[in-house]
């Protein structure tokens, strides 16, 4: 099954990275008023997995250009679009979903895949904008394994790498989690984890002391627990209904923080990246440049002294020395003393 | 009244072999707090350290129908350590010399106080490869750090009960200013005392022994 994943995770990574406006200049301008359409296939080798319901929400609009615009409302989770790193569409998606289930946003569009096990968008809507778009999937339950579609990030309309032109029509196969269905047998009880892992280095100072994770099921808030240094920036779950679709989110994020989550195993990983707040509308302060003062002999001030590794050794040198320094202060008084009394 | 020549140097003398006596009092007193200190946490940290991490081998996964438990540090290696607190200390785990007969708490952040106590990490991570360790040259502690011979074992348990298993590569001794070789993060563990002197610091380079 491992196998399957990485072959599956693969072919996303190269859809993904195919699908994103790498080379948007060359393509020319979007067509405003030409529609563009999302076609998912969603089959287990040749078995169609049917009736399963598509959600599209739309994460940023897209100018003709090509450059995407966030929307408001996810504004609110991402301060930036990653660069074309694959591994970050992936996990901005898996992100975006838990906040899209417990905020209960309202999607673009909804579907159900037919008995191929395709789907099409628009779907229920006439249009879709163009634009930035995450595609969810509920579970379904099909010869004894349950499927959790995975969650992805798609550009409509998607760059055409071979013509370099715009694709208006997108097609794609969703990737997705094939695991036994547990639940009717005696282990009916799953563990899930969270891990927080801080990439912040130099600016550690401002990490927060605590922070708070949500633990969602089936979408509605079920636990939250506050990870801090204490507890070692972790916690574990344990006895979850394994029938249930439990996922996570970070309730608030931390100012000068982004965050991304990330699922392996049992373990969910949610990274907190620190991002600089700069005003780019303000001017970068210059410093006047120093005036020489004639005649001024002041010494400059001394340059910052070198870092030095700590000190970390016992002081015994001073025993000998003041052992020796005592020993000859002695003699000399006792000569001198006999000295006083020859004469 | 008249004193007696060669009274003062004599009085002097007395004061500075009294001065000697007490800094040799102190220091061995400090090297057996240490020592004490040490041994407690050991014992203490042995208690609560699992002796075998929980997480399931990956290999398990079929057996677990899909539900397997992949080691944080394996999954995150970036994570930070965890930690088990102590008497207002978090030790990140147990350091093991087998050739000196050493086995040693370690402190999350070193600091003068806590390098009293039990070695500390002073910068990296086991997890990431670039851990350094600094303690002082106390004999229960780093003092006889020079006898360890190359090729020799080191073990690091930390407090998930992962073993991290590494061989002494190399010795040196750096200035007190070479932060920077010192955390350059080319050697998998690194440790580190003041020489008898204290104007240097005696390095012990680790090399990670990996599929074991």
């Amino acid at each position: 099954m491992r196998k399957y994943q990485k072959y599956a995770a693969a072919l996303l990574s190269l859809l993904l990275i195919l699908l994103m406006p790498v080379q948007v200049f060359a393509a020319g301008p979007i067509e405003a008023e030409k529609e563009a359409e999302l076609t998912l296939v969603y089959c287990d080798d040749d078995i169609p997995l049917t009736n399963v319901d598509f959600n599209i929400y739309q994460i940023a609009a897209a100018a003709s250009s090509g450059e995407l615009i966030l929307n408001e409302t996810c504004s609110d989770y991402i301060s930036e679009l990653p660069t074309h790193d694959a591994e970050q569409w992936k996990a901005l998606a898996f992100t975006l979903e838990g906040y899209v289930l417990r905020d209960k946003l309202k999607p673009a569009d909804s579907g159900s895949t037919d008995r191929e096990g395709v789907l099409t968008f628009p779907a229920e809507k006439e249009s879709l904008e163009h634009g930035l778009y995450l595609v969810t999937g509920s579970r379904c339950w099909r010869n004894g394994c349950y499927y959790d579609a995975q969650p992805f990030l798609i550009m409509l309309p998607a760059i055409d790498t071979e013509k370099n032109v715009w694709d208006y029509a997108v097609e794609c196969r969703v990737k997705f989690d094939k695991l036994p269905d547990v639940s009717g047998d005696e282990v009916n009880h799953i563990t899930r984890k969270v891990l927080k892992v801080w990439q912040d280095e130099g600016h550690e100072d401002l990490r927060p002391a605590s922070i708070e994770v949500q633990l969602l099921c089936d979408g509605e808030v079920y636990d939250t627990v506050a990870l801090s240094a204490g507890n070692s920036w972790r916690h574990t779950w344990r006895g979850l209904e394994a029938d249930h679709v439990w996922k996570i989110v970070e309730k608030s994020i931390p100012g000068n923080y982004d965050v991304s989550a990330s699922k392996e195993g049992i373990t969910f990983v949610l990274t907190n990246y620190f991002t600089e707040d700069i005003d780019e509308d303000e001017p970068p302060l210059e410093q006047p440049p120093e005036e020489e003062i004639p005649g001024d002999d002041t010494p400059a001030a001394p340059p910052p002294s070198e870092p030095q590794l700590p000190q970390t050794g016992q002081l015994w040198w001073p025993v000998p020395a003041l052992l020796a320094a005592g020993l000859l202060l002695i003699v000399f008084g006792l000569i001198r003393r006999r000295g006083e009394h020859e004469s | 009244m008249r004193v007696k020549r060669g009274s003062v140097p004599i009085i002097l003398g007395l004061l500075l072999i009294a001065a000697a006596l007490c800094v040799a009092v102190y220091n061995v007193w400090e090297n057996r707090s240490a020592a004490r200190h040490s041994e407690e946490a050991v014992s203490v940290l042995t208690g609560q350290i699992p002796e075998e991490p929980s997480a399931l081998p990956l290999e398990d996964e079929a057996a677990s129908g899909g539900e397997v438990e992949i080691p944080d540090h394996i999954l995150a290696p970036d994570m930070e350590m965890p930690v088990l607190p102590m008497d207002g200390m978090d030790y990140i785990g147990i350091l093991e010399l087998p050739a000196l007969d050493l086995t040693l708490p370690v402190i999350s952040e070193w600091s003068y106080p806590a390098l009293k106590l039990a070695p500390c990490r002073f910068s990296g991570s086991a997890y990431q490869d670039d851990m350094v360790i600094a303690a002082h040259n106390y004999r229960t502690h780093f003092s006889r750090l020079s006898e360890l011979p190359e090729g020799s074992r080191v073990t690091f348990t930390d407090t998930d009960g992962n073993h991290f298993d590494f061989e002494v590569a190399l010795k040196e001794t750096l200035p007190p200013t070479a932060v920077e070789e010192m955390t350059s993060g080319e050697w998998d563990l690194t440790l580190f005392t003041c020489t008898y002197d204290g104007r240097y610091r005696f390095t012990v380079r680790c090399e990670r022994l990996t599929g074991e």
